[in-house]
């Protein structure tokens, strides 16, 4: 079983974060949502919130969506979709 | 030399002027493409990811979810977007756009196609039909903005709400690289793409009409502001290129007159020394 996965946050005009994490925290509409390696298939909305990002060497980061937004997962690849951040 | 010194030298200044004019736009349109190319770059992955969600979420569902995807009656009540620049001197270009939309009328006929007309050049070639141009933007230059992406959006997408148009169709120039453009004809609605190949089944949060409710606005938004992106992105392009081969030719030019010019005194030059010569051989005499 992989520990990490790959995750792309794109906004319009710009690629905001393109990598390998290990865990996933994101604003959905009906709360944050959290996504580990090895999630079942998911699409869901987003909303404006803080989507927090912990890489392999878990550091943290923090983006701040200020927009509505999507969000992917299918077979350890997650893809963010922002309209702006 | 028939031509006088004079004549020439007006020539070759009114050729320098012109090339000043044309490498200035050449630099203009470099800069311009530079800032749209890289903004291109970027909105390509952002309109190919949401419609792959799209795509993947459309598998094995009922289309009913969305007025967008409705199936309506092919051939009959059509609106035609065409982008084309506001300026010339960008090659063919514009010529490129307004052929394929020719080619399109042509096959649907006049009573059957509207239009939505995007700059100048395809609207002043398309004034004579005035009645089925239904909405044009003019004046643009080549200058994206939000705002006109989305009043081409609401227009776009009201037309097809209010059943005004069952079919939208985009023409524009796609951006390949600053030699080669193509122009496509797209449909834009009803929103028809292939369901994907992800044969598994997602789990939507909170559920699938919301989701859809957000995801296909988004969607079209994305596909309106791609096809101005590249359409203007093409456009500096072929302008980049045309400006830069005036220029070179106006160079061309520059030189064989020069050369021109100094024969052409040269000669006169001569002539004088020969007359000089001769008369002083005369007096002599």
């Amino acid at each position: 079983m992989e520990k990490d996965f790959l995750v792309t946050i794109l906004s319009r005009d710009n690629t905001l974060y393109e990598g390998r994490v290990k865990s996933l925290n994101v604003p959905a509409e009906r709360g944050y949502l959290g996504v580990l390696a090895n999630h079942d298939f998911l699409v869901s909305n987003l909303v404006s919130g803080k989507i927090t990002i912990r890489k392999p060497s878990d550091e943290l980061l923090v983006i701040n969506s200020k927009g509505k937004g999507f969000l992917e997962v299918a077979r350890n690849k997650v893809s963010m979709l922002l309209t702006s951040a | 030399m028939l031509q006088s010194l004079k004549a020439i030298k007006n020539r070759i200044r009114s050729i320098e002027n012109t090339r000043k004019v044309t490498s200035a736009m050449q630099m203009i349109s470099a800069t311009k493409l530079s800032r749209l190319d890289s903004r291109l770059v970027h909105n390509r992955p952002f309109a190919r990811g949401i419609e792959s969600i799209l795509s993947n979420l459309l598998l094995g569902r009922q289309v009913s979810l969305n007025p967008f995807l409705e199936p309506r009656p092919s051939g009959e009540r059509i609106v035609l977007c065409l982008i084309t620049a506001d300026n010339g001197l960008c090659g063919v270009y514009n010529n490129n756009v307004i052929r394929q939309a020719e080619d399109f009328i042509s096959r649907y006929g006049w009573d059957k196609v509207k239009l939505v007309i995007v700059g100048k050049k395809g609207w002043s070639y398309f004034k004579n039909y005035r009645e089925s141009i239904l909405h044009s933007y003019l004046g643009l230059s080549g200058r994206y903005s939000d705002k006109v992406c989305e009043e081409l959006l609401n227009n776009l997408t009201s037309l097809f709400l209010s059943k005004q148009a069952d079919e939208v169709y985009l023409v524009y120039t796609r951006f390949k690289n600053a030699l080669t453009n193509q122009v496509v004809v797209e449909k834009f609605l009803n929103i028809d793409i292939k369901p994907g190949e992800a044969k598994n089944e997602y789990i939507v949060e909170p559920n699938i009409s919301r989701v859809m409710q957000e995801l296909i606005p988004e969607y079209l938004a994305a596909r309106v502001r791609l096809a101005l992106l590249e359409a203007f992105t093409s456009e500096h392009a072929s302008r980049l290129v045309a400006m830069r081969t005036a220029t070179e030719n106006a160079k061309d030019l520059l030189n064989s007159l020069v050369l021109l010019r100094n024969k052409v005194r040269q000669a006169s030059i001569t002539r004088e020394i020969i007359e000089i010569v001769s008369a002083a051989e005369a007096l002599k005499g």
